[in-house]
């Protein structure tokens, strides 16, 4: 299968700051790829490095086949591109912005269009500059979407936005799946959790891991190990337990290579006193925040 | 062709009123010129010759800064653009609403005088490429290196600044009627063009806006050290 997004050892530095590190990733033809991550983290100079927005320093990346420093009207033609911070022209109304988007897409479907209008509710006759932000982000979906895009990609396109506003562009965005791939940048981890197909995680500018979700899901767990009696931390903890922490007799720590059995026989091996052991299923946000944390950890005992 | 239109059309509904600004001044400029008797202009022409240019620059910048070529936070930066066709819809907004006008000012002045025009066709087309070279092109030159038109007309001032400085410690600010007295002139100019007629089509193929900037400033300073360096007169 085409992978519409592929990126090998791509490097992007700025003067003084190495913001993205050697990212190696494949996003699925169909999936819904969610790029996780802190403030900072890269995943914006991701996304605009593989657009072509920022020259890549080193490495490579491949969007709908073509090398991205060579990006192109032909393939601009087939992504959908939204991003927060995006600047729209404020002096056209709405409906002049989608007209004058038209003209550039062959593939542009009226029927589409008025569908998304009708759908988020579109003030055509309002200028874009006196739209609230929510508004301005759904004016920009309506004119990325209404040419049936091979690829969506999204810079955080959900922050700050209430609740019915996200449902209605989650909703819309889905309905463009399988036959598009969306390739998105969120801190809004409850919202990825719900849709994305697969997550890679960004730290200083590093890829933690890219997975499915549902592996993600699996192999998280929060352990919670109830001592017979107070006794200090084992000092050779698997790397795979992040953030371990005692409070009395209890041991907490995330495990981040979670299997039922392995996992309690290590567990039984460290704390031979354990009289309650649980494993609690993480929701995506507990996990991000698991791995943030013990990144900040690390980063600080070096 | 279409979607040069296109870009264009949406340029004239953005910009018409800075157009007719410019027309006006022209206009007047014009009526002021055929009116005059003298050879030497009077205050209000004299004014109407400063702040012409700088209102066709003004409308230069603004028309480039319909898609800025800085700023990678665009909307357009992400659509499906064609560097030549882009391009091509600012030539062609530049072309119709400086040039062409300015040719048409001329040719109804030399008619109001006399002159047949269609005679002095030569004339009229060799201005219009000098207008070109020193002032259209390097202004979308310029437009093309800046965010915003506030920095446009920040670095537009530092240069012009920059060029009266030069002129004035050489030499009072005048061009002399000795033909070899202009030779410096026409090199720093000359310099200035190639740079910008350079700049502008490479810019746009792919914007690169530090390298850019350092050859833009480059090539000012070497205009400047021309104009600096080489004796007023050769004679």
């Amino acid at each position: 299968m085409n992978s519409p997004l592929r990126a090998e050892q791509l490097t992007k530095t700025f003067p003084g700051v190495e913001a993205l590190r050697s990212l190696t990733l494949e996003v699925p033809e169909g999936a819904v790829f969610a790029l996780v991550g802190a403030n900072g983290a890269g995943k914006t100079t991701a996304i605009k490095t593989l657009m072509n927005l920022h020259r890549p320093t080193s490495g490579r990346a491949e969007v709908l086949g073509v090398d991205s420093r060579s990006l192109g009207a032909d393939q601009l033609a087939q992504i959908g591109y939204v991003s927060e911070n995006q600047k729209l022209p404020g002096w056209m109304t709405a409906g002049y912005f989608l007209s004058y988007c038209k003209e550039f897409y062959p593939t542009w479907r009226d029927e589409d269009l008025a569908e998304l209008v009708r759908l988020y509710e579109l003030p055509l006759d309002r200028k874009l500059s006196s739209l609230s932000r929510g508004m301005r982000v759904k004016a920009a979906l309506a004119s990325s979407l209404a040419y049936r895009p091979r690829l969506i990609v999204l810079d955080e396109p959900f922050s700050g936005l209430d609740v019915l506003v996200r449902e209605q562009l989650i909703e819309s965005i889905l309905d463009r799946t399988p036959e598009a791939t969306v390739f998105l940048a969120s801190h809004d981890l409850a919202e990825i959790e719900s849709f994305a197909s697969h997550i890679a995680y960004l730290n200083d500018g590093r890829l933690e891991f890219v997975e499915e979700m549902a592996t993600v899901s699996d192999r998280f767990r929060e352990i919670e190990v109830t001592l017979g009696q107070p006794s200090a931390l084992p000092p050779d903890l698997p790397a795979t337990w992040l953030n371990p922490e005692q409070a009395g007799v209890v041991v907490r720590f995330t495990d981040s290579r979670f299997d039922p059995e392995c996992s309690h026989t290590e567990i039984q091996q460290r704390f031979p006193a354990a009289r309650e052991v649980t494993a609690r299923v993480l929701p995506l946000r507990a996990i991000v925040v698991a791995l943030a944390r013990s990144a900040k950890a690390n980063q600080g005992a070096r | 062709m279409h979607l040069m239109l296109h870009i264009f059309r949406k340029d004239v509904r953005r910009l018409w009123w800075a157009v007719a600004a410019t027309l006006l001044l022209l206009a007047a400029l014009a009526q002021q010129d055929r009116w005059r008797a003298d050879y030497v202009v009077g205050s209000t022409e004299g004014w109407l010759n400063l702040l012409l240019p700088l209102a066709w620059c003004c409308l230069i910048a603004l028309v480039v800064n319909e898609e800025p070529l800085v700023d990678d936070r665009e909307f357009w930066m992400t659509r499906p653009y064609r560097w030549p066709t882009l391009l091509g819809s600012k030539l062609l907004f530049v072309a119709l609403f400086i040039h062409v006008p300015c040719f048409v000012a001329d040719a109804a002045v030399l008619a109001f005088r006399g002159f047949q025009p269609l005679a002095y066709l030569p004339q009229l087309l060799w201005k219009q490429i000098v207008l070109a070279a020193v002032l259209t092109i390097p202004a979308i030159a310029l437009a093309a290196l800046m965010k915003n038109i506030a920095h446009f007309l920040l670095a537009a001032i530092v240069i012009l600044g920059a060029a009266a400085y030069l002129a004035g410690v050489g030499e009072p600010l005048r061009v002399s009627w000795i033909p070899s007295a202009v030779i410096r002139y026409v090199l720093a100019g000359t310099v200035l063009a190639v740079a910008a007629c350079a700049l502008v089509p490479i810019q746009y193929a792919r914007p690169r806006t530090v390298p850019a900037r350092i050859a833009g400033t480059a090539a000012i300073v070497l205009a400047g050290l021309l104009f600096g360096y080489l004796p007023p007169n050769f004679t």
